[in-house]
């Protein structure tokens, strides 16, 4: 099954409710065939931009491209996507192979050909021995298959997916992640998924698009994302971090910052400060041992930073013993690994 | 069901044994025992043409003003379920109003509208539409009005309540699956209401089984209902003939609803059998 795929574009896309709006001015373009994930806190306006882009909402301002046309007239059954939604949505009167041929009969398909690709779709999602069960008889994992295979089934060039892992428990997410990597590089579709869980955004997507209140603040690769956060908020949504104020790291590191915060990721500090390095003296705290690395936070001794406390993660060495809490430690980073960031 | 369950449903049980199978049994007691054993109250029900053809007629009368009140009330629910949610509390109690009233006084208000020297006779009579005052009260028309304007709140709130456990995600997967508006109410919206449609047709087909005062008040002689047949007979004493036909009737409504399940439940879903 080879298909289409097409590539997608938010114009200035602005979307309110009274004085408030859950989108604000997003500009964003997706290449065809792209993963593109749309992450962010929940109320951060990821569903309404999948929404407006499904044509179930209205955008306030602005226009939304699929194939390089606009589809802000059209009704969402004229728009040809797929979407995959949070609870499913399967329609529960319907045995699973008619939920699957749902999208083919409202496009006309005949029998035959209705047949074939119901079998191909459920044969996609591993689910071929299924087609006659009701979705009441199928467990959580199942069903998100059932919905996958609906939304696929036609083909469709853009495939939407609403927080479709979050019902699922954590096994099943995990299997379902890679089912759906998968499907996506069988079929190349443009898909645009959207989740609140940064690890689903940094495991599956070919890039994030950050949305915080409204508003887009980063979009990049998974890698670059997570290396060069631009602003405070990325920094902090994505993985953990130490943001250190300007005042504190001139201070501890002698060096000029080029905004208000510093990061440093906690696996970029280490107990062997190179030359050139920056250093931080202070006190261990809390050590935990998890196997192959070692967590800590690091309480900074000294006049500014005094009492600001830096988590660390260094990976477990046999021979360059952790000192123990409470000792005084030396730890180092190197100038590379600071992120400058905005507000 | 484990035996805690079992305990708790105890109460219920025991409520619906005083509140329904005791009367039950002493409206049967009632008919076969007169004060011997005998059939004699049921051989005259079943041996006397008149009686039947009112038995028939009452269950005519009840079919047809409970599917009225569906070909009313459904639109109209779906219509209030699908305005914004501030504004729905509001059109329900619009349809509740009615209710206030007892069905004596909403009756006694039909005979006001629908009488010879009554406002819509007046009405037409003064725009010139018509030369003399038209025959509508004493109508089987006027029972068929009357009944459906009371029984249709009830209709209207059966169907709102069930229309509300309809998942509307469901309308918009099947809108974005590619079906338009029409085609996602016909294929999901439909059919999964169908049940509360069900539920409102057999409480709207049982009231009206027992209705006799708007029979009595605004229909002709021939209007009449098994339910004012059994009053007559109470008024003449004739307790037991009285209690073989309420049993005939209680009988043939089991055995009628019986039926509708039982074809229902081959095409009929529940909108929670899905649920996550
Ligand atoms: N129909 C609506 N009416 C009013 N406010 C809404 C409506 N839908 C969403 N919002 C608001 O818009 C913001 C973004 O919502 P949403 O897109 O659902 O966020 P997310 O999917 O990222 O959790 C939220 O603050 C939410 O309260
Ligand atoms: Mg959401």
């Amino acid at each position: 099954m080879l298909q289409h795929n097409a590539p997608l574009s938010f114009q200035a896309v602005t979307k309110r409710y009274g004085d408030a709006s859950a989108l604000e001015g997003l500009t964003l373009d997706v290449k065809a065939g792209e993963f593109l994930t749309l992450l962010g806190p929940s109320g951060s306006g990821k569903t309404t931009a999948l929404n407006i882009l499904a044509g179930f909402t209205q955008a306030s301002e602005g226009e939304v491209y699929i194939d390089d046309r606009p589809v802000g007239a059209l009704p969402p059954e004229r728009r040809n996507v797929g979407m995959v939604f949070q609870n499913f949505a399967l329609f529960p009167h319907m045995s699973v192979f008619d939920n699957v041929a749902f999208p083919l009969r409202m496009r006309k398909a005949t029998r035959a050909l209705t047949r074939e690709k119901v079998g191909a779709a459920l044969e996609t999602v591993h689910l071929s021995g299924m087609a006659d069960r009701k979705p009441a008889a199928l467990s959580g994992g199942q069903r998100q298959r059932v919905a996958l295979a609906r939304a696929i089934v036609a083909a469709p060039p853009v495939l939407l997916m609403d927080e479709c892992l979050s019902a699922l428990d954590l096994k099943l997410r995990e299997e379902m992640r890679d089912e759906i990597r998968r499907i996506h590089g069988t079929l190349g579709t443009t898909v645009i998924f959207v989740t609140h869980d940064q690890s689903e955004a940094l495991s599956l997507s070919d890039r994030v698009a950050l949305l915080n209140d409204g508003r887009l603040c980063q979009v990049d690769h998974p890698q670059a994302i997570y290396d060069r956060p631009a602003t405070r908020f990325v920094a902090d949504f994505i993985g953990r971090t130490n943001i250190i104020a300007r005042e504190a790291f001139e201070h501890l590191s002698g060096q000029p910052l080029g905004g208000p915060y510093a990061s440093i990721r906690p696996e970029r500090l280490h107990f062997t400060p190179q030359p050139g390095d920056i250093r931080l003296t202070g006190t261990i705290e809390d050590l935990t041992f998890l196997g192959a690395s070692i967590e800590g936070r690091l309480r900074l001794s000294g006049g500014q930073t005094g009492g600001q406390v830096l988590r660390f993660a260094v990976p477990r060495s046999i021979n360059a013993a952790c000192p123990d809490p409470g000792q005084e430690a030396v730890m180092g980073c190197a100038p590379a690994d600071i992120v400058t960031l905005n507000d | 069901m484990t035996l805690s369950q079992k305990w708790t449903v105890l109460p219920a049980l025991a409520l619906a044994l005083v509140m329904f199978a005791v009367p039950v049994a002493l409206v049967l007691r009632e008919a076969l025992f007169d004060p011997g054993w005998t059939l004699v109250h049921f051989e005259r029900f079943f041996g006397r043409p008149v009686f039947q053809n009112v038995f028939r007629n009452t269950l005519m009368v009840a079919g047809i003003v409970a599917t009225a009140c569906l070909l009313i009330g459904y639109p109209m629910a779906l219509y209030i379920v699908t305005r914004p949610a501030r504004w729905r509390p509001l059109l329900l109690f619009l349809v509740l109003v009615p209710m206030w009233m007892s069905i004596l006084v909403r009756t006694y208000a039909w005979m006001v509208v629908l009488g010879r020297e009554g406002v819509i006779n007046h009405a037409l009579l003064a725009l010139g539409l018509i030369e003399a005052p038209l025959q509508m009260l004493y109508t089987s028309g006027a029972v068929y009005v009357a009944m459906v304007q009371i029984l249709l709140p009830i209709m209207v709130v059966t169907c709102y309540s069930a229309m509300t456990e309809i998942d509307m995600g469901l309308i918009r997967a099947a809108r974005v699956c590619g079906a338009g508006p029409v085609r996602a109410f016909r294929q999901v919206f439909l059919p999964l209401s169908l049940e509360g449609v069900l539920t409102g047709w057999s409480v709207i087909f049982i009231l009206s089984l027992g209705f006799f005062i708007v029979p009595a008040l605004l229909g002709g002689r021939r209007d009449a209902l098994l339910g004012n047949m059994i009053v007559t007979q109470v008024a003449q004493t004739n307790w037991g003939f009285a209690a073989a036909m309420a049993i005939v009737l209680l009988a043939a409504t089991i055995v009628l609803l019986a039926l509708v399940r039982l074809l229902a439940a081959r095409f009929i879903h529940s909108p929670r059998e899905g649920g996550v």
